[in-house]
């Protein structure tokens, strides 16, 4: 989101001091909102791995907002069978941009993880470590933009 | 009739004048959602809140009025603007339309000549700004769009700077909230910019009018960490969003234990400005240390402060505590010598600036740590079985309060009234065997429908 506003920039030293105002046009580099390639939630959202694939089968929140959101997941292997043995080990939400996790741990209830917190809007990811006695350990990654 | 004139079906409805445009319950007939929303901020109990009155009426009286105007600029500016008060003694008897910080003072803001103590020039059109581009034309009133009502414009941060930044008649900036936001990564252009409102005014989907369209909105509670004292509307409702806001933005981000007994907890906040923010000299934020053996026996305590317990306490003090990790601001006079309120803070050559921060800063760099270490030295560390540690807040320090009880200006019974948040991401449990962390789960909060329902926006209340 950009537009050109003539902004007023401002020099002062107190709260009486004298004010040197003056004309400037700049571009507004507001909130970017989402990335085309950041879609927001929908259910059966996936995410590949190297062996298993992960689909959000349902959510508290569709899109998911700000704050906290519960996912749960199906897995698939590679040939798009489903997987009934794989544990989740980690889950944390990640903001690539600011290099933050979402401060908040997750709890891991089987296939459900609760309280994945976006603490701010932006493009984020859902990164999940996950254990299969059939298709191995492996790593996949939602990328998820909150809107609001 | 109120109701069609709400989305301009019938025109013939008169404008309201600006008297009923001064007025917030003009704005409830529309606009109910908003209404109830601001009614139970910060912003409309700006110039109720006793905390307020009894520091203006101290800092009037203690500079022979040279405060003048000074607090009330931003705490009741549409009183002050229709000249009901000069400096804010009289602002309980002040009509109710114009106490706190009205619809009509931010939606006829046209701009902010300065961003800091109140510079914003109102339009004087009786047209309501806000964030809609294409707002649906209503007989009520004129209806436009602008960038400082708009939270995806980084213009925006302006408008809510200009009461967030306050620098004293001394030359002190004793708030820095908008300053803060401006170097942190959240103020820099980019992917990962954000405004004031885009944290603090949450969107969410509804109708800006009665009759209009569904359109994204965005919540007028502003969540900080500042509630009401005394009897409110929706006191819980805003007492629940502070705790979303505080909770969820900030945690304990590393816990270590060396054999000698350094214990050092890593903290870091996740807000766009430092924590505490704001009037941070009467902020008190402080960690909560519990080590325990196996039996549950406590080895080592610090931060265990009472409801209504002042926080710092002198050495020889009960209760003194010398390993307190406490973050705030000291405020100096110019004398070099330490001073509570704000008025009485001066620049020194011992001080230049006039204060001392000790605050959480935010991150002003992606992926660059923006922890600060509390180090606390324990004994019979090897006996350690674990640590729990609670982030915890206040609004203002209780002995800020006491001593404006002790001048008179404030009822004792408010002490308690205060609330202390325990910040739910920096509330854990870490083991040194393993060194594994794990949540309190006691200290849960549930956001935002904690305080959407409460606000009647999503049904029953869980």
């Amino acid at each position: 989101m950009k537009r050109v506003l003539a902004l007023l920039s401002l020099l002062a030293c107190g709260d009486d001091a004298p004010t040197d105002l003056a004309d400037a046009s700049v571009e507004d580099d507001g909130f970017m909102g989402c990335p085309a390639d950041v879609p927001q939630l929908a259910l059966n959202n996936e995410a590949r791995g190297k062996t298993i694939t992960a689909s959000v089968v349902a959510a508290s929140r569709v899109p998911a907002r700000r704050y906290l959101n519960d996912w749960t997941f199906a897995f698939r292997d590679a040939a798009g069978n489903a997987l009934n043995d794989v544990t989740i080990a980690t889950a944390r939400t990640w903001m690539p941009v600011h290099g933050h996790d979402g401060l908040v741990m997750p709890q891991l209830l089987g296939a459900q993880v609760r309280r994945l917190n976006f603490n701010m809007r932006g493009p984020w990811e859902v990164q999940l470590s996950l254990r299969s006695a059939s298709a191995g350990t492996d790593d996949v990654v939602f990328h998820v933009c909150i809107a609001e | 009739m109120l109701l069609a004139a709400c989305a301009d079906e019938t025109p013939e409805v008169a404008a309201f004048d600006r008297t009923q445009l001064l007025d917030p319950t003009m704005c409830k007939s529309c606009h109910p959602q908003h209404y109830r929303e601001w009614a139970s901020s910060m912003h409309a109990y700006a110039s109720d809140d006793p905390v307020f009155v009894a520091m203006n009426a101290r800092g009037q009286r203690e500079t022979n009025g040279a405060l003048g105007d000074f607090c009330v600029r931003c705490h009741a500016p549409m009183a002050l603007r229709e000249g009901f008060t000069r400096d804010g003694l009289s602002i309980a008897s002040a009509p109710t339309p114009l106490r706190g910080v009205t619809c009509f003072f931010c939606h006829e803001a046209l701009a902010t000549d300065a961003t800091m103590n109140n510079h914003v020039t109102l339009a004087g059109d009786l047209v309501m700004r806000g964030g809609i581009q294409d707002p649906v034309p209503t007989s009520a009133h004129g209806a436009a769009y602008s960038t400082l009502h708009d939270r995806n414009a980084a213009d925006s941060s302006r408008l809510c700077g200009s009461c967030h930044d306050v620098v004293t008649q001394g030359g002190v900036a004793v708030e820095r909230t908008f300053q803060e936001y401006q170097e942190s990564l959240f103020g820099k252009p980019g992917v990962g910019f954000d405004t004031c409102s885009g944290c603090h005014m949450i969107g969410k989907p509804g109708r800006a009018a009665i009759g209009g369209p569904e359109r994204e909105l965005h919540e007028h509670l502003w969540p900080g960490v500042d509630t009401a004292h005394t009897p409110w509307p929706d006191r819980e409702a805003q007492h629940a969003a502070v705790a979303c806001a505080l909770g969820l933005n900030a945690r304990i981000y590393g816990v270590s234990l060396s054999p000698l007994g350094e214990l050092i907890i890593k903290v870091e906040t996740a807000a766009g400005h430092n924590q505490p923010s704001g009037a941070s000299h009467d902020r008190r934020m402080w960690l909560e240390v519990q080590a325990l053996d196996a039996n549950g026996q406590t080895l080592f305590a610090s931060g265990m402060i009472g409801d209504g317990e002042r926080e710092e306490k002198m050495a020889g003090e009960p209760g003194f505590d010398p390993q307190l990790a406490l973050f705030r601001d000291w405020l100096y006079d110019a004398n070099g010598n330490y001073v509570k309120m704000m008025w009485q803070a001066a620049t020194s050559t011992s001080y230049p600036r006039g204060y001392t921060p000790l605050t959480l800063p935010p991150a002003l760099l992606p992926n660059v740590a923006h922890t600060l270490d509390a180090r606390y030295r324990l004994l019979e560390a090897a006996r350690v079985d674990k640590v729990r540690i609670r982030l915890r807040m206040r609004a203002v320090g209780v002995d800020v309060l006491e001593d404006l009880v002790a001048s008179g200006d404030l009822d004792r019974a408010l002490i308690a009234a205060q609330p202390t948040f325990t910040l739910f991401g920096a509330a854990v449990e870490w083991s040194p065997r393993d060194g594994t962390m794990r949540m309190l789960e006691e200290e849960a909060v549930l956001c935002p429908e904690a305080y959407e329902c409460l606000l009647g926006d999503a049904g029953s209340c869980p």
